[in-house]
């Protein structure tokens, strides 16, 4: 049986063995053995395997993603393999599911995807989508043929990671977005209100009940309710809702008349709201409005013009912002020296000069001399205490209507008070009507009047009646968003409403 | 410096083979093997998990068939080999019985039956489901691999030859 050691080994070729010299010697090694056991070359494809084997486990487990629990009170025929779904694709798959322990509940145990592991997180809701047939909803019809699935809402970012979950009965209220305004509207009763039912302006949804209930002392229905960010703008304190739950059906000599708009708030319900034409300052959250019943018909005249929208609402901040400016001056009637003053806005500029009505800096021929003073922004000029510099050329346009004017001063003047750039500010009018915003000191006052509200005359733009623009708003700055420009100011007499260059 | 002996550079090839399907080993039978996709439902299973499977559905004589000899004997297969390598460690009566217990555990171990059951598999349902090998594939042909050529390295003279 005992072979030379001098034989060659059967498999030198296979397995190259490497030769005296290349031994490592230094192996700590003081038994030869050892160290000749530990000569062959193989050694490296194991370190190679056990690599692998290592980058195999690691792989795996960052292509297999967390293991959650959720507990549900009932099953609804969820079965393994059913999916877990956010926003319509598949996050994740029941492993299985089991009755609880206590046998008063069943216990699913959901394998995520990988990429949605966040989702196991503080905050997480989870629910079992299933069809929904009742007189006010419609829901889940595509789990009335396919398989059930449990529908998640993702907990916020960076919460605490979770993984055991207790799981919702139906699908939980839908939260609002952020930004958006939340109200709570009370009722005399309920009729028909539905949690998610839309909040309608002019029939268009601005927002949604978020939740009804009782209100704490059961006098009344209260509805939270959640309006659009680009809509905040809409809900003034002023503002009237009233419910449009169902329908009317309303049997006289007329005939029969059935009054519904569409079938989904003939459905679910819906609240309708208007502002009045003269809409007042907007409200925050928190903010309670009575719900009436129905709406008079006064409501349903309003026109207001908001401003409103993700644009404005960007916009907002870089809006000019007009100051006070009120030029006094004495006159003599029936021999009596008195006071008179015309007072409207004015839009301090970059360079330091202030633009405003050319009237604003022009007192009457009848007025005294060395009465007249501007007064704007706590400083009060007597007319050697400023130069009047119009850059517009006067001459060529129409002298009927009072144009801008501008003027400078060497007064020094109040640090907090905004300027308008000065290379914003247009040197005429466009050619064609634009939408415009009628700047405002304050901000819930802004006007936005659409281009078809506009006709172009010789003297300026003239705005439509419908437009409510009082007699406070003569003088404030006209801005176009498009060109983001102040392209002129708001005029009004007792005649007309014009933007005037 | 004296010339290696024979035996002891294939104890050396022996043991670094089979060393390295000992760490190959766990994963091959621990990852998943197999993602199964049919229908839009997904699933994969490992091999010990594919047994415990078996067991949970009362398929008991297929479950032991598959953890005995696709698991129990190659894991002994590789642990016999290792030892025999350690000759130093060993008396020579006890080498001779693990060289005996590990000839006979090497005809019944199948792991590369196995391998070869997996791919008539994909050939056969390839058509009905979608298949995916998983990542304990790769562990599984190199285990199958490593443990060939250290069972090949073997030298058996050794085993009667005093260190």
């Amino acid at each position: 049986m005992n072979e030379p050691d001098t034989s060659p080994d059967p498999n030198a070729e296979a397995i190259p063995v490497p030769n005296a010299e290349a031994i490592p010697v230094a192996l700590l090694q003081t038994n030869p053995t050892m160290t000749r056991w530990f000569a062959s070359r193989l050694w490296w494809l194991t370190l190679v395997c056990g690599l692998v084997s290592l980058g195999l486990f690691w792989y795996s487990r960052q292509n297999t993603g967390s293991l959650i629990t959720i507990a549900f009170r009932e099953g609804h025929g969820l079965k393994p393999e059913d999916r877990l779904t956010y926003r319509g694709i598949e996050i994740g798959a029941v492993e299985k599911i089991e009755l609880n322990p206590d046998r008063d509940g069943v216990v699913a145990h959901v394998r995520l995807t990988p990429r949605a592991r966040s989702m196991a997180a503080d905050g997480a809701k989870f629910w079992i989508v299933r069809p929904m047939l009742s007189i006010d909803a419609i829901r889940g019809l595509d789990t009335l043929l396919g398989a059930k699935y449990i529908a998640i809402d993702p907990p916020s970012v960076g919460a605490r990671a979770q993984s055991h979950f207790v799981g919702l009965d139906s699908a939980p209220i839908i939260s609002p977005v952020d930004g958006s305004l939340e109200i709570s509207l009370d009722a005399k009763s309920r009729g028909g209100l539905e949690n998610g039912a839309p909040i309608l302006f002019r029939g268009f949804r601005i927002g949604n009940v978020v939740q009804v209930g009782l209100a704490m002392d059961a006098r009344t229905v209260r509805a939270r309710c959640a309006i659009d960010p680009e809509y905040r703008d809409i809900i003034r304190n002023n503002s009237k809702f009233w419910n449009r739950s169902g329908w009317r059906l309303e049997f006289g000599l007329s005939g029969l008349k059935l009054d519904a708009d569409t079938l989904a708030q003939m459905l679910s319900g819906g609240i309708e709201m208007a502002t009045p034409s003269e809409p007042a300052p907007g409200v925050s959250t928190g903010h309670r409005f009575l719900l009436y019943d129905k709406p008079e018909a006064e409501w349903l005249a309003w026109q207001p013009s908001m401003a409103h929208g993700q644009a404005w609402s960007r916009l907002a901040p870089k809006m000019p912002q007009p100051i006070r400016l009120a030029l006094r001056w004495q006159e003599r009637s029936f021999g009596f020296r008195t006071n008179q003053q015309r007072s409207s806005w004015c839009l301090p500029l970059s360079d330091g000069s202030v633009l405003c009505l050319a009237e604003q800096i022009d007192a009457p021929k009848s007025a005294l001399a060395d009465s007249t003073r501007i007064e704007f922004a706590g400083v009060s000029l007597s007319p050697t205490q400023f130069q009047v510099s119009n850059s517009t050329s006067e001459a060529s346009q129409d002298s009927s209507v009072d144009k801008a004017g501008r003027f400078t001063t060497s007064e020094p003047i109040a640090d907090d008070v905004v300027r308008w750039p000065v290379d914003r500010v247009a040197g005429k009018l466009p050619d064609a009507v634009c939408d415009v915003l009628i700047a405002h000191a304050d901000s819930s006052s802004v006007v936005a009047i659409d281009a078809g509200r506009l006709k172009k005359t010789p003297m300026g733009w003239e705005i439509d009646d419908q437009v409510l623009v009082d007699r406070d708003y003569h003088g404030l700055p006209v801005f176009s968003s498009e060109a983001s420009q102040v392209i002129g100011f708001v005029f009004v007499n007792k005649q007309k409403r014009m933007i005037v260059r | 410096m004296d010339i290696p002996r024979n035996h002891e550079r294939s104890q050396g090839r022996t043991a670094a083979a089979a060393i390295a399907a000992g760490l190959l080993f766990p994963a091959a039978i621990l990852l998943p093997i197999l993602e199964v996709e049919q229908l839009g439902h997904h699933h994969q299973s490992s091999i010990l998990g594919g047994i415990i499977e078996l067991f949970r559905n009362g398929n008991y004589f297929v479950a032991i068939v598959i953890l005995v000899f696709s698991i129990l004997l190659p894991l002994a297969k590789i642990l016999a080999l290792i030892e025999l390598s350690w000759l130093c460690t060993l008396q020579q009566r006890h080498r001779a019985w693990t060289y005996r217990l590990m000839e006979q555990i090497g005809k019944w171990s199948m792991m590369d039956v196995m391998l070869l059951a997996l791919l008539v598999m994909l050939i056969k349902l390839s058509g009905l489901v979608q298949f995916h090998f998983g990542p304990a594939v790769v562990a599984f042909v190199l285990c199958v691999t490593m443990s060939m050529i250290a069972a090949i390295c073997f030298d058996p003279h050794a085993i009667w030859e005093s260190p």
